[in-house]
């Protein structure tokens, strides 16, 4: 198929302008969904968390659907039934008026006869009777007579009401044919039944047109129409108010368990729910209540348990450290003395003062977690440049790093870094950390890296030694917990010191973290804030090293 | 809760826009109930009924007289018809109208035709006017004078035949087109019936009906010509229908019976609608009677069917059967053999033999239960009329009435009632009755001259009156004790010196007259319009008398008998004259029957 130049160019312009019609109709539907989107949110979040919500929304759905379509049907149907006697009636009718139409025109023969369209407009003020708004009108044409005028009573114009459809159905095809239309003839908008049927004469054709008006039928349909739509959504708000109220009875309690169970778990063990009646609530609240009880007299026991054995924890390391300071001064003499011994117990003498000084340090590492369980820990916090005090730690450790071979580099900033900290702890915190890297960096250099921001400070000590294993950065935290249990007795470390570390760290309200890798050592970073008190969010120094994370 | 809110609005607005779907539509789709009725078809009627077109004519002569017919035929069409013929020059001088013009009958003496210089001819006519035809189809009296017309003729470059091209400014009907011959005439003359102001008896009005009106449209027409009143003539003595009466429909045949549509008015108070059904059933062509139902606005419907109060509405109603034909023999009544039962009947007891003798005119009439004779005998040199009568409130024995008169012509009854009678004595007319009073004058205002004969028509409203030897048609008012001429027209007839009349149709007169000094029977409706002659062969006698019984019905009719050369005539009889052997228990070897009559 070929387009001329001219229809071309409009059907370029129609395409065009389509797709700016249909450009426009994107984005409209674009802002619609999106405005949907914002007015769905909160929607959609209600009704993830309100089952009362979730039951009347479903419920007004539902009962809408089934209410509505019940509607519908009714109306419908009533409807169809009123439309159906009218026709009926007005069928009737037109056939009445046909024949007499019929009659009436019998007498003629020859289509210019003058008086036919006198009989034509007398044979429609007849049959019209009453007038259109009471029991209709009747009007004829004669298509296909020019020299006819369509009758109708008073003058009036009837041509809005026959369409060209029906004409062709009634003059052409010689059909009866009806048709509803709307139009206004003098009283307003008014909905009519037009019923249409040839008139057989001798001089041509001529149809008559039965116009009846709908205003009764229509006023009864929307009579019926507004009681089944106020029945509807009066059923409609009933069943939604029911299952509002269905609903709250059984959520309500749901509500007060969630509650109860809210405040069991932030530790009021004492709450209990109310029990009321017998039914299955009821029993929900009984068994809920039970359980409660259960949980709160093991966990007081539990905790009667964790109280008693912490106090005998530290009742023990008091009631030792009176014999051993007796059996120190002994060892002390005796270690004084040695030179006189021979050197069978000369050797005694020594292991003896060595493995006292573990003792003394085990016990007092096992009286500082026994305050610390007790809760009796306090913070000493001032001001404090850490500069100094990374530098007191390393220098004193660089006999132990000597002995094991190992470097400390320091990477420390240069001006002061100044922060509210328990002075003792950090340098209690920072020698463990540091004695653990020499311990286990099996002869590789350790560094140490101080980093501040506006908000914390950081230290990381990072070694090269055997490293730790996946899962092993928690592990290194707990209380005599060792890699590697064959080498034990290797080391002087009593077990305690990340765990006391880790406390001194919690005091602060800081960080103390692990990162480590098989054969690519560990890091330990400590962060602390930088006024006491302060909250944490971030830590100027990387807890995974940075080579670590690009390779 | 706001969610919530909003949800149960959209649940109702759901509820809402389904329901509101469902009411009665603005606008549905055409529905077909299946095929309608099947166009009908038209009867043959009315076809070929018009006048010739301008083409058709052979020769100038041929159409002038064509052009003179152009008139004819259904009259809102008369001037596209009349455009027809004339030349486009003229054309404009002859709007198109719808109206119906009133046309002017004339009957064409001669017509001559003479070339004009440049191709053009001029045709002059002389004629005699004979009436004005109107819409309604009456024929009223003329109202021109003219006896002379020119009409230019010519021809139009590029159009074939002749075309007038100076018309006369007179619409022209030849009144040759009114003839009843089918073959020559366009128009079906009719009576249509008025009641008489006494609404005793329908008064027949003389009307042409076109025949380019199909059968079906005449019921229509017909009542439309009710409606629009009587001829001229009648107007005094008849009844028309309420004031402002109109048809509200078509007059169809449903089948078994015509239905009639009046307005509101044809239910005054005074008006019968069951008298216009009557009205109309008789006015209809016998073809076309059947029973009627007719709806008065505001009224329920009311049938009206051939009974016993339609027939006697129409007093002419027993002529429809044989009527009764009496003679007189040596003095004497005598029955017909053409009557009734071969006239075995006896002969009403009121002609008892104590009156029966010396008979030399006699009138019979019978109507309302009465039965009523006036009859002239001879008193040695003079006449005495006597007038009889039994039945009814009213018997009387016979008794002379007037003077002893030797030129008492014969005797008419009046009917409707039938109480009246007229007579004609030493050439003027003279009321009897059957009250018993004497001879009273009727004045004959409109009428010069001696009277010579008197006919009165059955409905007892109109009469014919032979005076100065020209012919008159007159209208009476009656009371029971005197008779008035309302109106008279004249009607004109190529007979001379005219000296009987009477009744043959309910629209025509048979006369006696000379044509070319011989005595001749001719016949003329009484608008004029049809002037025959009725041929007999009367032995070279004058015609010296004459009676007639009209058909109902029937504008014409040839129900008459006479007299001439002494011996009676019957038109009707086995033969013209009244053989010896016609008369029922007549003695043998009488004289030749006369004075013939039936009883009216």
């Amino acid at each position: 198929m070929t387009l001329s130049a001219p229809s071309a160019s409009a059907l370029g312009k129609a395409s065009a302008l389509g797709k700016r019609a249909l450009a426009a109709a994107r984005a409209g539907w674009r802002a619609a969904s999106q405005r949907g989107a914002a007015l769905a949110a909160p929607a959609h979040l209600t009704w993830r968390r309100s089952l009362h919500f979730r039951v009347v929304t479903i419920t007004l759905v539902a009962s809408s659907l089934l209410v509505g379509g019940f509607s519908y049907l009714v109306a419908t149907q009533s409807t169809n039934i009123l439309l159906r006697g009218t026709e009926s009636g007005v069928k009737s009718q037109l056939h009445d008026d046909v024949e007499y139409a019929a009659n009436q025109l019998s007498v003629y023969d020859q289509q210019y006869d003058p008086d036919i369209q006198v009989t034509l407009n007398q044979t429609a003020t007849y049959l019209s009777g009453g007038g259109p708004e009471q029991g209709g009108m009747v009007a004829l044409t004669a298509v296909e007579l020019p020299n006819l005028k369509t009758a109708a009573p008073l003058g009036v114009d009837v041509s809005p009401l026959i369409g060209d459809d029906l004409e062709e159905q009634v003059a052409v095809r010689g059909q009866v044919a009806k048709q509803i239309r709307t139009a206004d003839l003098g009283g307003g908008s008014t909905k009519y039944l037009v019923y249409g049927s040839r008139v057989p004469t001798s001089f041509g054709q001529v149809e008559l047109y039965r116009i009846a008006p709908l205003t009764n039928e229509d006023q009864v349909a929307n009579q019926i129409r507004t009681m089944v739509l106020f029945t509807g959504v009066a059923l409609v708000v009933l069943l939604g108010v029911l299952a509002a109220l269905v609903t709250r009875l059984v959520v309500n309690p749901v509500r007060v368990a969630a509650r109860t169970a809210q405040r069991l778990s932030a530790g009021l063990l004492d709450q209990r729910m109310a029990v009321n009646g017998e039914d299955d609530l009821a029993q929900l609240a009984a068994a809920f209540n039970q359980m409660a009880t259960n949980l709160q007299r093991q966990i007081v026991r539990l905790e009667e348990m964790s109280r008693l054995q912490r106090r005998f924890t530290s009742d023990v390391s008091h009631e030792l450290r009176t014999p051993l300071t007796t059996v120190r001064m002994a060892a002390d003499l005796i270690f004084a003395g040695r030179d006189d011994f021979d050197p069978a117990v000369a050797r005694s003498a020594e292991l003896l003062q060595a493995e006292l000084d573990r003792f003394e340090s085990l016990l007092t590492d096992l009286l500082e977690i026994s305050r610390f369980d007790a809760g009796f820990a306090m913070l000493d916090a001032e001001p404090t440049d850490l500069v100094p005090v990374v530098r007191r730690v390393v220098d004193r450790l660089a006999g132990v790093a000597d002995r094991a071979g190992v470097t400390i580099d320091l990477n420390l900033p240069d001006t002061p870094v100044i922060a509210e900290v328990d002075p003792r702890r950090v340098e209690r915190v920072l020698r463990n950390l540091v004695g653990n890297a020499v311990e286990h960096s099996e002869g590789k250099p350790v560094r140490v890296t101080l980093g501040v921001d506006e908000s914390a400070v950081a230290m990381t000590v990072r070694d090269h030694g055997v490293g730790l294993k996946p899962g092993e950065e928690k592990l290194v935290f707990n209380r005599f917990w060792r890699a590697d249990p064959s080498r034990a007795r290797q080391t002087g470390g009593t077990g305690l010191g990340l765990s006391i570390s880790l406390e001194d760290a919690r005091l602060h309200g800081g960080w103390l973290e692990a990162w480590g890798a098989p054969g690519q050592g560990a890091q330990f970073r400590l962060t602390l804030p930088v006024r006491a008190g302060d909250r944490l969010t971030s830590s100027p120094l990387r807890l995974v090293p940075q080579a670590e994370v690009t390779a | 809760m706001r969610m919530r809110r909003r949800s149960v609005l959209a649940a109702t607005l759901a509820i809402g826009l389904g329901v509101a779907g469902c009411g009665i539509p603005d606008e549905t789709e055409v529905r077909v109930d299946g095929p309608g009725p099947s166009p009908g078809f038209a009867s043959a009627g009315g076809v070929g009924d018009a006048p010739p077109v301008r083409e058709s004519a052979g020769s100038r002569e041929q159409f002038v007289q064509n052009f003179l017919l152009t008139a004819a035929g259904e009259p809102r069409e008369t001037y596209k018809r009349v455009r027809g013929y004339l030349a486009p020059a003229v054309q404009d001088e002859f709007k198109e109208s719808q109206e119906e013009p009133p046309v002017n009958l004339v009957r064409v003496r001669s017509t001559t035709v003479t070339d004009d210089t440049n191709g053009a001819s001029t045709a002059t006519l002389q004629v005699d006017q004979v009436g004005v035809l109107d819409g309604d189809g009456r024929v009223n009296p003329p109202v021109l004078t003219a006896t002379s017309y020119t009409i230019g003729i010519g021809q139009v470059e590029g159009k074939s035949g002749w075309f007038v091209t100076a018309p006369p400014n007179v619409l022209l009907l030849n009144v040759s087109a009114l003839d009843s011959n089918p073959l020559v005439g366009y128009y079906e003359p009719q009576t249509i019936y008025f009641w008489n102001l006494e609404r005793t008896a329908l008064v027949p009005d003389l009307r042409y009906m076109p025949r380019a009106v199909p059968p079906e449209g005449q019921p229509t027409e017909i009542l439309d010509r009710l409606l629009g009143g009587p001829s001229d003539l009648l107007q005094p003595a008849v009844r028309r229908l309420p004031a402002g009466t109109k048809r509200t429909g078509t007059v169809p045949d449903t089948g078994d019976r015509l239905e009639i549509s009046l307005s509101a008015e044809a239910g005054a108070p005074d008006y019968d609608p069951a008298d216009l059904g009557r009205q109309l059933m008789w006015s209809l062509p016998p073809s076309l009677r059947k029973d009627l139902e007719v709806k008065v606005e505001g009224q329920p419907p009311r049938v009206i069917t051939m009974d016993q109060a339609y027939l006697d509405a129409n007093q002419v109603r027993p002529f429809s059967e044989t009527p009764e034909r009496f003679a007189i023999l040596e003095g004497k009544i005598y029955r017909l053999k053409s009557s009734p039962n071969g006239g075995q009947d006896s002969l009403p007891s009121l002609l008892s033999d104590a009156v029966n003798h010396d008979v030399a005119f006699a009138s019979l009439a019978s109507g309302s239960g009465v039965t009523a004779a006036a009859l002239v005998v001879t008193r040695g040199q003079g006449r005495q009329l006597i007038v009889g009568a039994n039945g009814g409130d009213r018997p009387r024995s016979f008794t002379p009435v007037g003077p002893e008169n030797q030129s008492i012509g014969r005797p008419v009854w009046l009917k409707a009632p039938l109480d009246t009678g007229l007579v004609v004595v030493q050439g003027k007319l003279y009321r009897f009755g059957l009250d018993g009073g004497g001879l009273t004058q009727v004045g004959l205002p409109g009428i010069p001259g001696a009277v010579s004969a008197v006919s009165a028509a059955p409905d007892g409203r109109r009469l014919a009156v032979v005076a100065g030897g020209r012919l008159w048609v007159a209208v009476l008012g009656r009371d029971d004790r005197s008779v008035e001429v309302l109106a008279v027209r004249g009607v004109t007839t190529t007979l001379q010196q005219l000296t009987e009349v009477a009744w043959s149709g309910e629209g025509q007169l048979t006369v006696v007259g000379l044509r070319a000094g011989k005595s001749t029977i001719g016949t003329v409706t009484i608008d004029s319009v049809a002037d025959a002659d009725l041929s007999y062969e009367l032995g070279g006698g004058a015609v010296t008398y004459l009676v007639g019984a009209p058909s109902p019905g029937s504008v014409e009719g040839n129900r008459i008998m006479f007299a001439a050369g002494g011996k009676g005539y019957d038109a009707q009889g086995p033969e013209p004259i009244i053989q010896a052997d016609e008369i029922v228990d007549g003695p043998s070897n009488a004289q030749p029957a006369v004075a013939p009559f039936f009883m009216n």
